[in-house]
């Protein structure tokens, strides 16, 4: 079972580019389960016709019997989407709440229940506090990917990622495996990811174009690998899915 | 009667695996939400463990109820840290490394860590911190998560203990051997398939006796064992830590402490839950699958303990007439309150209340032999009593262990159940049915508690 845990910028198109890869994973006939770790809850919507699903935190809020099928929803292609949910802004502690999703899978067993050959982490923002590296702790993912652009804040944003994973080194937290680069098509972008990366001593993985078949497909609540299967674009992240898992 | 007074009670069909049980009233002081007290508990009867209380001064203050001495009598050192301000904000992790560091160089050679509210709402990864000090400190470390707004009693604070000190001397070798002989599993009146039990590969010669061996059946299931040339690691919390090393070699595991659960599961052998048989079929099948297990095929000793079988199974029809439609309720083995209430319901008496803290996984079994007699007691965490007094009043109840809506004369007190509870097997089950009788037969007579004096 593989685990990789995507981090980045807000905004910087993790959920699209995590979503996108789950189908082109999915499409090759593995099983993929992808879990969000945003209190926004919208990692998956694209995998589920744009509808939210129920999020483990909602769920417990609501009852404190919960079972797998609560929380686990099959969404497009087969990819299992899980959402670990979180208060809204201004309240509580969304840190908390990953760590209480997190324990809670695992007292379901939810990986030796649906075996999954890949899980992919979307992780929300920076590492704000230690609720948030809850994916990369041990017996999580095993490799970290920064979605960037070449924008200062974006580029900024994966700098600070990238030394927080190292720092966990020593820990056995995951590792970083690399940047995806998320095209922004701002001037010298490629340079200036390949700046970034010398210094974070780390590989850009693959770059994907700005397509406005993303915007095309979200419109419908699907990803570009599910409503355009035969595009160029869905065989970028066909090939984005074979780097990370050959 | 009226209409009973409703007081937020569980119904035990209402009752899964993890429903919160509702509280008999308001605790008293210090309450008893909190697992580090027991954690803290079980340590210092354990002794030879250092503990290491990681919170704010608050669980320092409280530890203390239990960890009076900062040095125990066998020099293990009893300490608190303290997170600070900034700490609740960065982290305690590098100050934590330099308290377990100071620790290590006075020479403690195993701490618990108990990980309490604070530091475990701000994720603060313990076993990374066990992980990085591996090799760097000389004394062995294990942690439990203490945090009540998690586990939200006592009980924890045993289970997990256990479970954890276990887990200090699992090493890989240990565990691939057991894999590639047995891999683990409760054997428990629900498996089916017991009669095809295969023999243990008897290299190890060790069987694991997770509790007290106390009583006649006890020794004998020593001599039983012994002359079968089996070792058996008694795991005596009186004597324990200087035998977890041996843990991981037994065969099998026999458990009799219903608080060593957690670890017999941990150590992925097989189990034989003796602990939860009351019935005089189910212990004898215990013994049966036991000694199958064990023993090579083609032994013809007798039974074990068969007379004692056909006594408790006479004790069993008596019982089942001197102690038909009577109500109990049980205050006391709260891990045990569901089989032992179970065994009474199938000898016609008739339970009312439970005393538990938790309904687990291992009681969903005893719910339903429960239901099938048709009762459906309440569950409810015991903790002051004046409901329990007043919804008491209607019944002539018996009671398994102290309680005030009880008369005395009626309770099978705290210091019985002890020595009920410290045996095992068929001389455990005669002792309580006894007992119960003994109890029926007064209240037969009439007394104060009836008011004909």
């Amino acid at each position: 079972m593989r685990k990789i845990a995507i981090y980045g910028k807000g905004g910087i198109g993790k959920s699209t580019t995590v979503s996108n890869l789950s189908a082109a994973l999915a499409a090759r006939g593995l099983k993929v389960m992808q879990i969000g770790c945003d209190p926004k809850a919208d990692s998956t919507r694209n995998l589920t016709g744009g509808v939210k699903i129920k999020t483990v935190l909602d769920v417990l809020r609501d009852s404190s019997e919960v079972a797998l099928s609560d929380i686990v929803t099959e969404g497009d292609l087969g990819v299992l989407c899980v959402e670990a949910g979180g208060p809204v802004p201004g309240v509580g502690c969304a840190g908390r709440g990953i760590i209480t999703a997190f324990e809670k899978l695992n007292e379901l067993d939810a990986y030796e229940t649906y075996q999954p050959d890949i899980v992919l982490y979307d992780v929300l923002g920076d590492v704000v506090c230690g609720g948030f590296a809850m994916p990369i702790r041990g017996g999580y993912a095993e490799e970290v990917c920064i979605v960037t652009s070449g924008e200062m804040m974006a580029l900024y944003a994966a700098s600070n990622i990238a030394y927080a994973v190292k720092s966990f080194g020593k820990r056995g937290y995951a590792s970083l495996k690399g940047l995806i680069l998320n095209a922004k098509n701002i001037e010298r972008e490629d340079e200036l990811v390949r700046d970034a990366a010398k210094e974070m001593e780390a590989s850009i993985l693959y770059k994907i174009d700005r397509n406005p078949l993303v915007q095309k497909a979200e419109d419908i609540g699907k990803t570009v690998v599910a409503a355009f299967p035969d595009s160029p674009l869905a065989g970028e992240y066909e090939k984005l899915s074979r780097i990370l898992c050959p | 009667m009226t209409e009973k007074k409703e007081y937020g009670w569980l119904p035990l069909s209402r009752a899964t695996v993890r429903t919160g049980i509702p509280l008999s009233g308001i605790p008293g002081e210090p309450g008893r939400h909190c697992p580090m007290h027991t954690a803290l508990a079980l340590a210092k009867q354990l002794g030879d463990i250092s503990t290491l209380v990681v919170g704010t001064a608050e669980c320092g203050y409280y530890s203390r109820y239990v960890m009076t001495e900062p040095r125990g009598k066998n020099g293990e050192l009893h300490y608190v840290y303290e997170l600070d301000a900034n700490e609740v904000v960065f982290g305690c992790r590098k100050g934590l490394m330099d308290a377990i560091g100071e620790m290590d160089r006075e020479g403690t050679k195993l701490i618990l860590l108990i990980l309490t509210c604070v530091p475990a709402l701000i994720g603060e990864d313990m076993k990374a911190v066990i992980d990085e000090l591996d090799g760097k400190v000389r004394a062995k470390l294990f942690f439990i998560d203490g945090a009540h707004f998690k586990y939200n009693g006592y009980l924890t604070g045993f289970l997990d203990t256990y479970c954890q000190l276990g887990e200090v001397y699992n090493n890989t070798e240990s565990q691939e051997f057991m894999l590639k002989t047995w891999l683990g599993q409760e054997i428990c009146e629900a498996d089916s398939g017991r009669e095809d039990q295969e023999p243990i590969h008897k290299e190890t010669g060790q069987v694991n006796f997770l509790g007290s061996l106390r009583g006649v059946e006890a020794l004998a299931l020593k001599n039983f064992l012994t002359e079968a040339g089996y070792g058996l690691l008694e795991m005596n919390p009186g004597n324990i830590t200087g035998k977890l090393a041996k843990l991981w070699e037994s065969s099998l595991s026999v458990l009799q402490d219903p608080y060593q659960g957690m670890l017999a599961k941990t150590l992925k052998k097989p189990v034989i839950s003796l602990c939860r048989s009351f019935l005089a079929d189910d212990i004898r099948e215990d013994y049966r699958t036991l000694k199958k297990m064990l023993i090579p095929k083609g032994n013809t000793e007798e039974e074990f303990q068969f007379s004692s079988y056909k006594e408790l199974k006479d004790r069993e029809e008596k019982a089942c007439r001197e102690l038909r439609r009577i109500p109990f309720i049980i205050t006391v083995q709260e891990l045990l309150a569901l089989p032992i209430a179970a065994y009474l319901a199938a000898l016609g008496m008739e339970p009312k209340l439970l005393g538990v803290e938790s309904f687990l996984e291992e009681d969903v079994l005893y719910r339903e032999r429960i239901l099938n007699e048709g009762y459906n007691p309440y569950l409810v965490t015991i903790t002051e009593e004046k409901n329990l007094r007043e919804w008491g009043k209607d019944y002539p109840l018996l009671s398994v262990g102290h309680s005030s809506a009880v008369p005395e004369s009626r309770v099978i007190n705290n210091l019985k159940v002890q020595k009920i509870f410290a045996l095992l097997g068929y001389e455990r089950s005669i002792l309580l049915l006894d007992h119960l009788m003994e109890l029926a037969e007064e209240m037969k007579k009439g007394g104060v508690a009836d008011g004909l004096i």
